[in-house]
């Protein structure tokens, strides 16, 4: 750690990077951004933005979980809860008794209901509104090892799984006679997008994970010509805009992670001015 | 394929200016010895001990009106300000969860725990939480009550003592001199409450429990059970008929809150609701503490008269 610190250090010679947790910070971003952008950029053409959003709220329900269960550690209540809740999801929307956006409402409201509900009787929700807005400063380093695993389990699976879910955004019946397997596909991505979410969301918060995960690959979107273009551009903006979030957010004094997402919702507009007609 | 280039370039130029920008901003540093207080009444504390002394600079890491600090997270600005200071002040008795994590990253930074020593109040749990590895266990509004308050400015006084050496005597000097006046408070409360014909008080959240146990206040129930918890609708109407039989007079509020729940109680019940300040917000003055705690004695006269 301490080298890569005096990496950091050397790389930028800037007054503020002498700090230890806007170092730590700083890494975090550098690796939970491109995460974002890729896994961002496949839920966008998989049309899967409520998807995230649900479960970012269903987040709410596994602290409960576990603080009922009495277990210290509310990652792991929040993400077999969210494991569970994504894989009912795709199960319950493969029935196609109504449509995805509205099964996925019904997911999303419910859980946070659930959430309010057992927090209201088992300890009140203020002790937990950190979830909300997460804090990225707060990161410690072996939290962002395990950030670094996370990196690279999606990279392993996106390689794998890529190819497929392309095919499955564009001709769900296509992808069917390809001989994939469109049902377990889709839980094996559900599922990572559950713990990606699960695991970042003390940073980033509630309220705010799904703006991250959503905008840079909406403003790829606008301006890229094919695939590749797309996924590339939606992991740089990601990158851009975490890096210089926290940068100006330390210079104006504000919160960090609300800073990142305005600068992706400027990106968007521009992008969306410049866009491809 | 003109556009492979320019929107690299566009992010890379974005990237530079904020790097410029973040180049020129420069942090001061100076050579005094830098105090960071968690809250308001630390900061007041604080202030009155090292009046007078020129080569040291409190700050209040919690600015504007948190009067709780149950919600708060810290912005870039004020983790530099605790990283670089000296010391830090805390209320302590779990007041601070929201530092927990910074202060076991940052293990150099002195801190004084101005709780030592002071008896706590179990918090009144009437659900079956799990409290494991949680440190909201006790009221910490510890400083609501003047003997604690008192007691907290010694813990500091030692605190400062121990890290600033050369000053001791102007802490020590200080110190006493505060205290003397606020015992003196603390007899005219003693006084004002014992002669009111009415001691009975229900209270908006766990805030007064300290001043209450201290000046012999009986606080019949409390609206809000748990921080940040909204009495259900049963819970109101028994709040109602509790307020009725022990013939209580008014609600007490704190300032700055959202007292809706309140305010529908006390007209079930037909009483008034008054407001008093737990001495977490005010101006940056050496002695609002004795200042709020006085109007909140005028206001305590006037509510159980």
């Amino acid at each position: 750690m301490e080298l890569i610190y005096n990496i950091i250090e050397f790389i930028l010679p800037l007054e503020f990077m002498e700090y230890d947790f806007m170092k730590n910070a700083l890494l975090a971003i550098f690796i939970i951004s491109p995460l974002f952008g890729l896994v961002g950029s496949m839920i966008v053409n998989n049309k899967m933005s409520f998807f995230s959003d649900a479960l970012g709220h269903s987040a709410l329900t596994g602290i409960a979980i576990g603080a009922i269960l009495g277990i210290s550690n509310y990652s792991l209540s929040m993400v077999i809860f969210a494991v569970i809740f994504a894989i009912l999801l795709n199960y319950i929307k493969n029935k196609k008794t109504a449509s995805t956006d509205t099964i996925i409402s019904v997911f999303s409201s419910v859980s946070i209901a659930l959430g309010l509900v057992l927090l209201s009787k088992y300890g009140g929700i203020n002790k937990y509104s950190q979830y909300l807005v997460g804090d990225i400063l707060s990161v410690t380093a072996s939290e962002i090892l395990m950030l670094l695993i996370m990196l690279i389990i999606t990279l392993l699976i996106w390689c794998k799984l890529s190819n497929e879910l392309i095919t499955i955004s564009t001709d769900v019946s296509l992808a069917r006679a390809k001989g994939i397997k469109v049902q377990v596909i889709e839980n094996v991505f559900g599922v990572l997008i559950a713990v990606l979410v699960m695991l970042t969301i003390k940073w980033v918060g509630i309220l705010l994970i799904n703006a991250l995960l959503i905008l840079p690959a909406a403003a790829a979107r606008n301006i890229s010509g094919n695939m590749r273009e797309y996924t590339i551009y939606s992991i740089l903006f990601s990158l851009v805009a975490g890096f210089t979030g926290l940068i100006l957010s330390y210079i104006f004094a504000v919160a960090t992670g609300p800073t990142i997402v305005v600068i992706s919702g400027i990106m968007y507009a521009v992008t969306f001015v410049f866009r491809k007609k | 394929m003109k556009k492979n280039i320019v929107i690299p370039a566009i992010l890379a130029i974005w990237v530079i200016i904020v790097l410029v920008i973040a180049s020129m901003v420069e942090t001061k540093r100076d050579e005094k010895l830098n105090i960071t207080t968690s809250f308001y009444p630390m900061y007041v504390a604080t202030l009155n001990i090292t009046d007078g002394v020129e080569d040291v600079e409190v700050t209040n890491l919690t600015k504007g009106t948190t009067s709780c600090l149950h919600e708060y997270s810290l912005t870039t600005e004020e983790m530099v300000s605790l990283v670089d200071s000296d010391a830090l002040v805390i209320n302590g008795a779990g007041m601070e969860g929201f530092l927990s994590n910074v202060i076991s990253n940052y293990s150099n930074l002195e801190i004084i725990d101005s709780s030592k020593g002071i008896e706590l109040i179990e918090m009144e749990c009437h659900h079956n939480h799990n409290h494991e590895g949680e440190e909201e266990e006790h009221n910490s509004h510890i400083f609501v009550s003047v003997s604690n308050y008192i007691r907290q400015i010694e813990n500091i006084t030692e605190g400062l003592v121990r890290i600033d050496s050369k000053n001791a005597e102007v802490y020590l000097n200080n110190s006493r001199e505060y205290i003397k006046e606020l015992e003196e408070l603390k007899k005219e409360i003693e006084n004002t409450i014992k002669s009111l014909p009415n001691k009975n008080i229900v209270t908006f959240h766990e805030s007064f429990d300290y001043f209450a146990h201290e000046f012999g206040l009986n606080v019949v129930t409390k609206i809000e059970k748990e921080h940040g918890e909204a009495a259900s609708a049963s819970e109101i109407v028994h709040i109602v008929k509790e307020i009725k039989e022990h013939n209580v007079k008014c609600i007490v509020v704190e300032a700055g809150y959202n007292v809706n729940i309140a305010a529908t109680v006390a007209k079930e019940a037909g009483v008034k609701i008054y407001e008093l300040n737990p001495v977490t917000s005010g101006k940056n003055n050496k002695d609002e503490y004795i200042k709020i705690m006085r109007e909140n004695l005028e206001v305590i006269k006037e509510a159980l008269k």
